[in-house]
């Protein structure tokens, strides 16, 4: 069976079908096909819907009910479709109807490419004509049903859309070049109405170029590059701040408030005129050393203070206009400013390891040039001397001189390598404190609290904020490890070795001795500056962390245990503490040599044992040994007050005086004791326990010369006493338990009359019925 | 020549001790005779202490070795090792504290067993200055010190009250006992007669280099 046009008609899907895929005109012939189609298929709520169809698809809005601005006298084709923004479904046809009265007789001009006098006397102002263009470009495509059509009128209407932009920029050009910026502000309104608001600023922009106008130096740097030539500098930046306030002017009066541009076209001067500019200033390199890139930091603040805040503000780009453009310096910049970040750390480590290294040098050369001078001092000296000496030998015998002539020389030149040896340990031992430079240590602080305060300059750039602090941080711990692998480790170690070297009774045998050099030195006085130096670095560390890094928040206090940086503190303070209490151990074992010393040339064997005879000329006084070793002792204690802390200081004092105690033990057992010297022994005894319980205040260490004290009255007691003097060994507990039995033991049988009492002491010692006396 | 080390720069020379309860301010009484000075914190002595000083009595220089002693020293052979030798004693109270005042009894026993017969002793009434605390009538002390032919003081180390008279007196009876003493000896024909022998002999003798050459002066 034959299927007709008729027959398919009947269908009202096919004919739903056929009607969405009509143009307009098409729609309304089909409509009226016949009868069934016109009442029964497409009848009017059908129709209704397939109008307000298409206004839905333009974007006009569906209302309920009926709008009361029907038709509006004021309609037009450059606005009809700013004006009617909504329909029902009941007024759909006759809303569209006059959509279609206003474009269609464009759109038909359009499809016949009748491009001359395409708009109608009506609309005689160019923006009217930009609105109907941008109008029949969003009416057009509700007729792409019937394609061919509407690409035909889709062409059309784009080209000559591009002629009437063309022709707008060219009567904005003519309007511009006749400075006749209120046509200008015109064509932009109607070029921002066409969508081509960026042909505006693209016009803006090549009017005003910034590389045809403005002038920048080749070099901001001096000749020799070392520095920047603060002037031209200056000059640079004012001008380009001349150039973009004029155009910040110009711009305010051609784009007003209305159309950005400002912002996009400095942004473009920045991006593509001033980094290069910055860039190829801060690229100029002769080494790390004179790289120009340091200067950063000052082109950077001069930008700041010098250009933006020197700009005059801008309507068009609004009020944050200055952070803007700030940003857009850091944003553009940020590259430059890293790699300088970079450069600076290893720049303060070179600054850094040059300064140690050349202080090594000189003291070097220092070192050597004075040994150089004692050695010829010296060799002058036994020339001198020889002469002399071969002069008396001379006078008093011709034999021997001729005997021992040849010896001499020999034996001279002995004695000239020893003196030499002498000098320049007692040499070094002045310059101990020179091992450590309190200035140089002062000035690499200073130096790297410079280059931080520099890094700090970027610290408000939130890109860069963790970078720079990462870079303070790795610079602070340059310092530290700078000061502490190549200042005070070298420092120290020599500093020990030559106290180490040190042998006070040596130097007391100096024969020849140099009259400029002052021949008695203290090895821990000349220690304890070192100390005393390292103790006021660590504070100046300390105060620098607190002051440059935690209070401006470089390092996070809360959670400094995290972080490495004090870890590097503490192993220099750490390490600083370890060469202190080294030094002060061989310092004491000097001092000790020394106390030994004096116990051994100064102690006369009759000080505790003297003469019955000659008793009555002596004064009940502390013997001169006592005296010089207090005096020494005197001299030492109190070194370390105030060059480090309490605990140290303590512990210092406390290990010299309980070796001292030892030291005196032995001298007790190293000397014979009478019952007439008794009160001599006492006098030094309680002369020692003076000055440990009222002048070196220890309490700890009170009770052992306390302890010594009751030792001394052992020997105060008479041989016929021996029986009791027993019982008082026995008694531990008088002795303050300082001692032990056996040490009481040796002790006493340093009494003169020793021999005499000794069975008595031991019968009452070694239990013989006495109750009171036990032995372990 | 130092005179110190090599010869004597004196005529005679005292051995004094020290005696009394713990804490009745022999230790001040002694420094402020010696040095003139006070110590508000001083401790108690260990052991023993020593210090000197030469006066003249009667044209004579006389040093006194004087000794402090512990208060509370147990042992007998000790405090035996002090009194031996010695002339003169001085034996101290606290005026404010009855007990150190009883106590000196026992001292004055303590002493008489172990030192010389002819020591010269004084009873010192120490912290006079401590008036409105006084426990110690000083009628009391008198007379006890009258009853044992003990020379009495009331002193203050504090305010240097009587310090130096207490001693002055003290040194000036032994050295009227030294030189009675030695007319003695004298008329019993020693030689020379100026050092005293025999085992209870009480006077450290002034030596004998300086009397020989004063022998000659004279």
């Amino acid at each position: 069976m034959a299927t007709t046009f008729d027959d398919m008609l009947q269908a009202s899907d096919i004919v739903l079908g056929i009607s969405s895929h009509l143009s307009t005109t098409d729609y309304l012939n089909f409509r009226q096909i016949n009868k069934e189609v016109y009442y029964n298929h497409l009848k009017k709520t059908v129709d209704d819907q397939i109008w307000a169809n298409k206004l839905r698809r333009l974007g006009l809005k569906y209302m309920e009910s009926t709008s009361e601005k029907l038709i509006l006298t004021e309609i037009n084709a450059a606005n009809v479709l700013q004006e009617l923004t909504s329909y029902t479904v009941e007024n759909a046809k006759t809303v569209y109807a006059q959509l279609y009265r206003l474009l269609q007789p464009f759109v038909q001009k359009l499809y016949k490419k009748e491009l001359s006098g395409f708009f109608p006397n009506e609309y005689s102002d160019a923006l009217s004509h930009a609105r109907i263009l941008m109008n029949l470009a969003t009416y057009i495509p509700i007729e792409i049903a019937d394609y061919s059509r509407y690409k035909k009128i889709r062409e059309n209407l784009d080209i000559f859309r591009e002629l009437f932009i063309n022709t707008v920029v060219k009567e904005m050009d003519l309007g511009y070049e006749n400075r006749n910026y209120d046509c200008v502000t015109e064509f932009v309104a109607v070029l921002s109405e066409c969508g081509q608001i960026n042909t505006a600023a693209d016009f803006f922009k090549s009017k005003n170029d910034f590389s045809v106008e403005v002038q920048l130096p080749e070099s901001i740097l001096n000749a020799d590059s070392s520095d920047v030539d603060s002037d031209c500098l200056q000059a640079a930046l004012d001008t380009t701040k001349a150039f973009l306030n004029s155009k910040i002017v110009l711009a305010d009066k051609i784009f007003g408030e209305s159309f950005p541009v400002t912002l996009n076209y400095i942004e473009n001067i920045i991006a593509n005129n001033l980094t290069d500019f910055f860039d190829s200033q801060l690229t100029s390199s002769h080494g790390l050393l004179s790289a120009s890139i340091k200067f950063m930091p000052l082109l950077y603040i001069n930008i700041k203070n010098s250009l933006i805040d020197g700009l005059i503000d801008s309507q068009n780009a609004g009020p944050r206009f200055k952070n803007i453009l700030t940003e857009f310096f850091n944003l553009y910049l940020e590259p430059k400013i890293l790699s300088y970040l970079e450069v600076n750390v290893q720049l303060f480590a070179a600054k850094v390891q040059e300064e140690f290294v050349s202080f090594q040098n000189e003291t070097a050369l220092k070192e050597q040039q004075q040994n150089e001078q004692i050695y010829n001092s010296l060799r002058s000296k036994v020339s001198d001397q020889q002469l002399l000496d071969e002069k008396n030998n001379f006078l008093s015998s011709f034999t021997k001189i001729f005997k021992i002539s040849n010896n001499s020389v020999s034996q001279e030149e002995e004695q000239l390598q020893m003196s030499y040896n002498l000098n320049v340990m007692n040499n070094n031992l002045h310059n101990i404190e020179m091992l450590v430079s309190l200035d140089l240590c002062y000035k690499v602080v200073q130096l790297c609290k410079t280059h931080i305060e520099d890094m700090r300059t970027f610290l408000d750039i939130q890109n860069l904020k963790d970078e720079v602090k990462l870079r303070c941080q790795e610079t602070f711990k340059l310092l530290i490890s700078g000061l502490s692998r190549d200042h005070f480790k070298p420092g120290f170690d020599k500093a020990i070795a030559v106290l180490e070297q040190y042998d006070p009774n040596q130097m007391k045998n100096l024969h020849i001795e140099l009259e400029n050099l002052n021949s008695h030195v203290e090895p821990l006085i000349k220690f304890t500056e070192i100390i005393n130096t390292g103790d006021i670095v660590l504070q100046m560390i300390s105060i620098f962390y607190k002051n440059e890094l935690v209070q401006i928040d470089i390092v996070d206090k809360n959670q400094d245990f995290l972080n490495d940086i004090v870890q590097v503190k503490k192993n220099f303070e750490t390490m600083i503490d370890d060469y202190v209490a080294n030094g002060l151990n061989i310092g004491i074992n000097k001092l000790m040599d020394e106390v030994l010393f004096v116990f051994g040339s100064l102690q006369l064997p009759t000080d505790y044992n003297p003469d019955p005879s000659l008793l009555g000329s002596r004064e009940i006084k502390p013997s001169k040994a006592a005296y010089k070793n207090v005096e020494l002792l005197l001299n030492h204690c109190f070194l370390l007050t105030g060059a480090t802390d309490k605990g140290t200081i303590d512990i210092f004092q406390q290990e010299i005086g309980e070796r001292f105690f030892n030291e005196i033990v032995k001298n007790i057992k190293k000397n014979l004791i009478s019952g007439d010297g008794a009160i001599f022994l006492i006098c030094d005894l309680n002369y020692y326990y003076d000055f440990i319980a009222n002048r070196l205040k220890q309490k700890n260490i009170v009770p052992l010369f306390a302890g010594l004290k009751t030792v001394g009255q052992l020997y105060l007691v008479s041989g016929s006493d021996s029986k009791e003097l027993g019982k008082m060994i026995c008694d531990l507990g008088r002795f303050q338990g300082v001692f032990t039995q056996e040490e009481i033991y040796e002790m006493v049988q340093r009494r003169s009359d020793w021999v005499k009492v000794r069975r008595d002491v031991e019968k009452v010692m070694y239990g013989l019925g006495v109750s009171d006396c036990t032995i372990i | 020549m130092n005179n110190e080390d090599y010869g004597y720069d004196y005529d005679y020379l005292f051995k004094i001790v020290l005696i009394g309860d713990s804490g009745v301010g022999k230790s001040n009484l002694l420094s402020r005779f010696t040095t003139n000075e006070f110590n508000m914190e001083s401790k108690s002595t260990i052991g023993v202490e020593f210090a000197t000083r030469t006066i003249e009595v009667e044209g004579k220089k006389i040093k006194a070795q004087i000794w402090d002693t512990a208060g509370q020293e147990r042992y007998r052979a000790i405090t035996s090792a002090y009194y031996r030798g010695a002339v003169g004693a001085l034996i101290v109270y606290d005026i404010s504290k009855s007990s150190s005042y009883e106590n000196c009894n026992h001292w004055l026993t303590e002493l008489r067993e172990n030192a010389d017969e002819n020591v010269a002793v004084g009873l010192i009434g120490n912290k006079s200055d401590l008036g409105h605390l006084r426990a110690v009538p000083t009628d009391e002390a008198k007379n006890f010190a009258q009853e044992n032919q003990l020379l009495f003081t009331e002193t203050s180390a504090l305010n240097s009250e009587n310090v130096d008279q207490a001693f002055r007196e003290l040194i000036t009876a032994i050295y009227q006992m030294v030189s009675k003493h030695q007319v003695d000896m004298n008329e019993y024909g020693n030689n020379a007669g100026q050092v005293p022998k025999g085992p209870t002999i009480s006077l450290t003798p002034a030596p004998a280099k300086k009397s020989k050459s004063s022998n000659n002066c004279c």
